[in-house]
């Protein structure tokens, strides 16, 4: 059995917390991030947010939001670091930057990539930007199933768990326009 | 549950099997070569390690050719419950870069998902197929996983494969870091400049001991612990003081209820870069307090295999362990002070039962694996 910290749904330019029952409306991703910077739920900023492609920046948000519903701290010392992991799902990887990437090294001619695009283009980038900014230290990968996403990823986080790889973990679903994420232990 | 290792195949730059790439290594031939796959003349290095059969131009992806020379005729060895977990990256990348520079809508055949079903198709099995994608680490968190689903229980075999590919796609990317050696990676060496691109595919069958005997199966080595971290640093860049890497490595030796000493020798990232490098040697000497371990990176003969590499490297480990011999480090010319008495130019042999695998990623994540013959 798993326990169920916090939990965040963003979904139709909404977001709502499932314990402390946070909620508000945003116009877009960059709008959400400065509201919840407001409200305390990022701790400092985001470096390189406002580069961040779309995935990153709502995973950012839903991860911060799902800690905040925890009443965890991530800037606190009793913060354990090393103790926390964090798992993601979704449809379709980084498909979309992929296809970004790709066509702008195209457009100029196949002679310049740029790497603050080709950056985004792994499934696992979104949660690695999100484990820099958050501090999340265990293990940190993205897993994909061809049904129940969800319900497939809060497994694998309970075998983290049990295995001893992390007593904590971030589990999210998302895409580029809505997340689901919960923070679990044992 | 004892997590046993009973098959594995592998294909490479150095040809379709797991002997040709160990032969290969102790002969420390390196097979990087000139990339005739894509125009080179932009990029930082025209080097990578590449499979010289594959069709470009095939209707089938890079990866799906090497996966149905690799798998085929295994069938036979897993029955149809058995689980599959497929580790890549950019998997069917090349069907992505044809649509883009077709002016075609079918980008998403890429996708991870599409290329999850074919493997199951492949393999003839009825679960669906699990995929997993956390960089260069991505096959070491695939085997990490199934090693936790046997050892709880949950799973009696599981199957492994992982792949990924040499392309214009990535191949750009890397390049726009400037990550990539002119020469071709020199893991561990003074002058090393960057990483080598390479492909590889391959596969292993884990199962639970008493299964593999029940089935008289080969039982190959053991997969006896694992460790995943993330250094939260710098998505680029690992942490300088190879910290994550190291709580990796005392994690795995914790799951396997091993102490450092007990650990023979180490098949490192090794990739070639400056930063890599540098991090692992750190990380080594926390972890063996600085009592020198025989320590080899493959990267200079293979490439870097990307999300292949935790499994080529965990498949090298297992033959090294067998035959009690680490191979040179292949391109290695002058040993980096940092990996002095670790790295070697010419093959060790070793008296010992027990190897760490270890492999980091984009993102700083990290993992490492125990295992055993």
């Amino acid at each position: 059995m798993i326990k169920i910290l916090g939990s965040v749904k963003i979904d139709k330019n909404k977001y709502k917390t499932l314990k402390r029952k946070f909620s508000g409306c945003f116009n877009d991703l960059n709008s959400l991030y400065t509201d919840l910077k407001t409200k305390n739920v990022f701790k400092s900023s985001v470096e390189n947010f406002g580069r961040f492609d779309n995935l990153s920046k709502i995973c950012s948000c839903a991860v911060g939001l799902a800690l905040f519903d925890a009443k965890i701290d991530y800037k606190s010392k009793n913060f354990y670091r090393e103790e926390i992991g964090l798992i993601s799902t979704n449809k379709d990887g980084s498909l979309q930057a992929n296809i970004d990437y790709f066509k702008d090294y195209v457009v100029n001619g196949r002679k310049l990539a740029r790497g603050n695009l080709f950056i985004y283009t792994l499934p696992s980038s979104a949660i690695g930007e999100s484990s820099i900014h958050f501090g999340i230290k265990g293990p940190v990968f993205y897993a994909g199933f061809s049904k129940n996403n969800f319900k497939e990823l809060l497994d694998v986080a309970k075998q983290l768990i049990i295995q001893n790889q992390a007593k904590l973990m971030v589990v999210i679903e998302f895409d580029q326009k809505s997340a689901h994420c919960v923070v679990v232990r044992k | 549950m004892k997590v046993a290792i009973v098959d594995c195949g592998l294909a490479c730059a150095y040809g379709w099997s797991v002997d040709s790439c160990w032969n290969a290594l102790l002969d420390k031939r390196s097979a990087i070569k000139t990339i005739n796959r894509f125009p080179v003349s932009n990029f930082f290095s025209s080097k990578a390690a590449f499979i010289e059969d594959l069709d470009v131009k095939s209707h089938e992806s890079l990866v799906m050719q090497m996966l149905k020379k690799v798998l085929s005729g295994k069938q036979k060895e897993f029955n149809k419950k058995t689980k599959i977990i497929l580790a890549s990256t950019l998997g069917e990348i090349d069907f992505l870069e044809k649509a883009v520079l077709g002016n075609k809508n079918d980008s998403e055949k890429s996708s991870l998902r599409f290329l999850a079903n074919k493997v199951k198709k492949l393999c003839a099995v009825e679960k669906e197929v699990m995929t997993v994608s956390s960089a260069c680490i991505s096959s070491s968190v695939a085997l990490a996983y199934a090693g936790a689903l046997i050892n709880d229980g949950k799973a009696d075999s599981v199957l492994v494969v992982a792949c990924d590919s040499v392309s214009e796609f990535i191949y750009s990317g890397f390049s726009s870091f400037m990550a990539l050696d002119k020469v071709g990676a020199r893991p561990f060496d003074k002058n090393r400049m960057g990483l080598t691109i390479g492909e590889a595919a391959g596969f292993m069958l884990l199962m639970n001991l008493d299964k593999a005997k029940k089935e008289k199966r080969n039982i190959l080595g053991f997969l006896n612990g694992w460790g995943l971290t993330a250094d939260a640093n710098h998505m680029t860049g690992p942490s300088r003081d190879g910290s994550g890497l190291a709580q990796a490595i005392k994690i795995s030796l914790q799951s396997a209820k091993l102490k450092p000493s007990d650990i023979g020798s180490i098949c490192a990232h090794g990739t070639g870069t400056v930063y890599n490098d540098s991090m692992e040697m750190k990380a080594f000497k926390s972890v063996f307090a600085h009592n020198p371990i025989a320590t080899y990176s493959v990267k200079g003969g293979t490439g870097h295999t990307m999300a292949a590499a935790g499994l080529l490297e965990a498949i090298i480990s297992l033959r090294s362990l067998k035959e009690q011999i680490v191979p040179a480090t292949v391109n290695l010319h002058e040993v980096d002070e940092e990996a002095k008495g670790w790295v070697s130019k010419e093959a060790v042999k070793i008296e010992s039962k027990y190897t760490v695998s270890t492999n980091a990623g984009v993102g700083g994540v990290n993992s490492a694996l125990v295992l055993s013959v």
